[in-house]
């Protein structure tokens, strides 16, 4: 089965010449908000579909906004499908809010999916010239390590100290890693409060959707 | 202190900088911008603004509807302030095109990006990752001698003194990157590049700089 994936805004112009544009296309998967110009697009877009014998899979986000949400969503989707053994066409990015396109751009980068975009004003798609990226395979297996512990405890305030007995190094080993880290900018250092000596090591937002 | 460069994407809505211009530290601000916005006021309050605080804005003119010229300018732009210290982007105003170039530039350049608006948002960007990073010498050597339709033997005449084994490495890499695409012809496979690499010299070329 051959899918196409694309986010829709107000405007179903931004997503139909992806769907003409694309052979084969069994299904078309699309994120949307509930605002009502986007509800219309939507009904336009399961229209054109149904009329061609294409099964439209509509899914509402509830803010168009939350970058980190709507990029976990489509990256998650895309593994599932991926999984059924789903050809995944490629990922029109045009339609929706700037942050709903630059998730699935994102997401389409590390998933090595390509990616179209409907131009506004010619209606024609392009493909855009990303490349795979594989943030992990930059980082050293401890640096993973250490990063996967801080994002599961997230809510934690953990010095270095603490994240150095956590994962099992020595204090001057976490420094080096840490610091490494923090030159990448997937994690800040912050004075503790009441001890300025000691130092937070917390993760910034969204890390995890490089790490796999 | 090395230069902290800001670059932002600029539509109609000034006030987009304003809160990139207030979250953000930078010491020198770049504007990425359709050509008619040299024109507006928000543009000449912005460049006023920024005079009062001591600085000048650097304005790179661009047609926001055209994603080739907004990557390609943005790119350079980048690369440019990469050149003389750091670069942090901000996507917030402008076009989606114009927004979306500046965010593939940022990924691939390795570049601090975030959206101001209302609130902040960090884009996961991993500092210092650069796409070229992802290329070795011999990706390089075979984009650049590349032509549609090569096959493994035709690659190897062209390229002589890479051995069989670097040489089917290396299609194997660039084809995880999705740069190109072998299609079985013939009972042979043949390499064609991928609709968004339809100029892989190109792409060689910004390896090598």
């Amino acid at each position: 089965m051959t899918v196409l994936f694309g986010t829709l805004g107000f405007r179903s112009e931004a997503l139909l010449p992806a769907i003409k544009a694309t052979s084969d296309v069994e299904k078309v998967v699309f994120y949307h908000d509930n605002h009502d110009s986007s509800l219309k697009a939507k009904s336009e877009v399961c229209s054109y579909c149904e009329t061609l014998g294409i099964k439209a899979v509509p899914i509402p986000v509830d803010d168009a906004f939350d970058f980190l949400q709507l990029a976990k969503e489509m990256k998650q989707d895309i593994r599932r499908y991926r999984k059924e053994g789903t050809e995944i066409a490629c990922f029109n990015i045009a339609g929706g809010t700037k942050l709903m396109s630059s998730a699935a751009l994102l997401i389409s980068i590390l998933e090595g999916i390509p990616a179209t975009y409907v131009h506004d004003r010619t209606l024609q798609p392009f493909h855009l010239p990303l490349l795979r990226i594989k943030y992990s395979a930059t980082l050293t297996t401890k640096q993973r390590e250490i990063l996967r512990y801080l994002i599961d405890h997230k809510d934690s305030e953990l010095t270095e100290r603490e994240l150095a007995e956590a994962v099992g190094v020595k204090k001057a080993t976490i420094n080096h890693h840490v610091s490494r880290l923090v030159e990448k900018g997937v994690v800040t250092l912050t004075a503790k409060k009441g001890d300025r000596r000691a130092k937070v090591v917390k993760v910034e937002p969204a890390v995890e959707l490089l790490l796999e | 202190m090395s230069v902290r460069t800001l670059i932002c994407t600029f539509g109609f809505n000034e006030k987009k900088i304003f809160a990139a211009m207030r979250s953000i530290r930078y010491n020198r601000l770049v504007l990425v911008a359709g050509k008619d916005v040299l024109e507006l006021k928000e543009y000449k309050l912005m460049v006023a603004l920024e005079g009062k605080g001591g600085g000048t804005v650097e304005t790179v003119t661009v047609d926001p509807f055209d994603f080739a010229e907004c990557y390609n300018r943005m790119n350079g732009a980048i690369r440019k302030h990469m050149a003389g210290g750091e670069v942090v982007l901000n996507i917030s105003g402008g076009t989606k095109i114009l927004a979306d170039a500046a965010i593939l530039a940022a990924f691939q350049n390795g570049v601090e990006a975030y959206h101001c608006d209302e609130t902040t948002i960090k884009l996961p960007v991993m500092r210092g990752v650069r796409f070229e990073d992802a290329f070795s010498e011999d990706d390089v050597r075979i984009m650049k001698k590349f032509e549609e339709g090569d096959t493994v033997k035709s690659l190897a005449i062209k390229l002589s003194g890479v051995s069989d084994a670097s040489l089917r490495k290396s299609l194997k890499n660039l084809e995880k990157l999705g740069v190109i695409v072998p299609v079985l012809e013939k009972g042979e496979a043949r390499y064609h590049s991928t609709p968004g690499h339809r100029n892989i010299a190109v792409l060689a070329e910004r390896c090598t700089r």
